[in-house]
């Protein structure tokens, strides 16, 4: 009876494995693919259009090499930490304000949603006005897109801290301030991370665009350098290098999230 | 014990009324106070960087009556991008959906290319993609489409994952095939994350669009912006900005009310 048992989990086991490994080798057979056709699309088109795959790689080491991809990472990264920096911090204060007291939340709501709906990279060319050409601007473009969803979220978040939580502190004389920084902050810190993880994002989009139309640095510069001049093959560089930056900020949200608030998976995208 | 009730429903009514009046004070007053230090910060401040808002609600009036109408040309513009582009990018992020939601080999083929183009900055791709395609309308349709798929499809994937899940078994106990089982039971079921999903798409896609008219910089409300900024016309300027912002809330209020009734007919 046991040896039957345990043969049906060894069975088991075994088909779980296979499964999984047919799936990561039809993934790994998909993106080769893509890597393939631009290699050999590459060498078939002229250069002025696509480079072939190895010419990218060979940029990117070269790149890499001559330091003008770690300058240019090092100054958009400044810049979009910047943002987000002040973005975590103003929208997570305006949405505890906007949670706690109902007038407030009259006052500064209709902004807020108005803002968050509308494409903010239309006011580009007025903020360049007005703060210059570098880094002013940038920073001011990635906070207009990065701020909404961490104040809508933690709206939310103070919204939903139950009477339960609320109760027990003001009939022990909790003052709004001991409030707010025991009994909420704790409770809204994963909104707060899932607010934060859709402005990673939004961020970037805000980094690029600023990096496209003010002064051209960075690794948004960098791109229309080399699109202008028709060197496509640097010119994936620091698109792969966004991509990445995206997708590891995204990733590292969500481990602070886990590690922030590992009691609590609520999370509330709010117009995700 | 009736007549207890109806003045406490009554004291209740009132509290409420009063609560809606003071609202609609409140939001009134802070619009009103926005209004006035936007016009004094206008008055006082260099009219090369900045414009109060009288100046701005006449040069929009004036920008409506225009006989050549290039505000208006440069809204129907842009909207004849996003819409083609738009609608194309909500049927092919449902069937992109659809197939990974529903096949296995599917979303192992598909689900790497879509977490990679979702982290993509959209707007990084537009100079590429200028060399490619050249600076037409083609170039912003196909923009619009590349920012506004992904959040389609990822939603209609995880919502068909999610309904598939509840669904399946029950409708396959009373003989349904697959056809039958996609069409009736999942896909009405999914509309919801679809919904959500075309939701941020649209939002996306207004901006991706605005970008690419920047760097075209001869059509639509984004070129309209970029010429005005650039030659100091700051109570122009603001016009387009107005236009998008309608825009924008009027898409989002849209589709919020779309996404709460359809909510609302599933609950019931």
């Amino acid at each position: 009876m046991t040896t039957s048992l345990a043969h049906a989990a060894a069975r088991e086991a075994a088909a779980r494995r296979y499964v999984k490994r047919r799936n990561l080798a039809i993934r790994t057979g998909s993106i080769a693919l893509l890597f393939l056709a631009w290699e050999i699309g590459g060498m078939f088109t002229p250069r002025i259009f696509l480079a072939p795959f190895h010419d990218t790689v060979l940029a990117f080491w070269k790149l890499t090499k001559d330091g003008t991809l770690l300058t240019a990472t090092a100054n958009s990264l400044s810049v979009l930490l910047a943002g987000l920096a002040i973005s975590v911090v103003f929208g997570a204060l305006l949405g505890l304000l906007m949670g706690r007291y109902l007038r407030f939340n009259w006052m500064i709501g209709p902004y807020v949603n108005g803002l968050y709906a509308t494409p903010t990279v239309a006011l580009l060319p007025v903020l360049s006005l007005w703060l210059g050409l570098y880094a002013g601007p940038k920073i001011a473009i990635v906070v207009l897109l990065a701020i909404f969803p961490i104040i809508k979220n933690t709206y939310a978040g103070v919204i939903t801290v139950g009477q339960e939580l609320l109760e027990p502190a003001v009939s022990m004389r909790a003052s709004e301030f001991q409030i707010a920084r025991l009994v909420i902050a704790p409770a809204i810190i994963p909104f707060v991370m899932a607010g934060l993880r859709l402005s990673v994002g939004r961020g970037i989009v805000g980094l690029v665009v600023g990096e496209f139309f003010t002064a051209q640095t960075g690794l948004g510069g960098l791109l229309v350098r080399y699109a202008s001049s028709f060197r496509t093959a640097e010119m994936f560089v620091p698109i792969i290098v966004l991509v990445a930056a995206g997708y590891g900020l995204t990733s590292l949200v969500v481990l602070l999230q886990q590690r922030l608030a590992p009691w609590k998976e609520t999370e509330r995208d709010q117009g995700l | 014990m009736t007549a207890i009730d109806d003045i406490a429903l009554q004291a209740e009514r009132a509290r409420i009324r009063r609560t809606k009046i003071d609202r609609v004070l409140i939001v009134v007053c802070t619009f009103i106070g926005f209004l006035a230090v936007w016009e004094i910060a206008g008055r006082l401040s260099n009219p090369l960087f900045f414009a109060p808002v009288s100046d701005v609600v006449r040069e929009f009036w004036l920008s409506l009556l225009d006989p050549r109408g290039r505000l208006l040309n440069g809204l129907v513009e842009t909207l004849s991008v996003l819409v083609p582009g738009f609608v194309i990018a909500s049927v092919l992020g449902v069937a992109l959906g659809v197939l990974m939601g529903r096949s296995n080999l599917g979303f192992q083929i598909l689900d790497p290319y879509v977490t990679i183009f979702y982290n993509t900055p959209r707007v990084a791709l537009i100079p590429l993609l200028l060399l490619w395609i050249g600076v037409g309308d083609p170039l912003k349709i196909v923009i619009v489409i590349l920012a506004a798929i992904f959040p389609v499809s990822v939603n209609t994937m995880v919502g068909i994952r999610d309904v598939s899940a509840q669904f399946t078994e029950p409708a396959r106990s009373m003989n349904a095939t697959e056809s039958q089982l996609l069409r009736k039971v999942i896909l009405p079921a999914t509309f919801p994350y679809v919904v959500a999903g075309i939701k941020l798409g649209l939002g996306r896609a207004l901006t991706t669009v605005i970008v690419a008219e920047f760097f075209v910089s001869v059509s639509g409300l984004g070129g309209i912006l970029q010429a005005t900024s650039s030659s100091y016309q700051m109570a122009k300027m603001f016009a387009p900005v107005i236009i998008l912002a309608a825009m924008g809330v009027a898409i989002d209020g849209l589709l919020t009310y779309l996404e709460r009734s359809v909510l609302r007919r599933y609950r019931s």
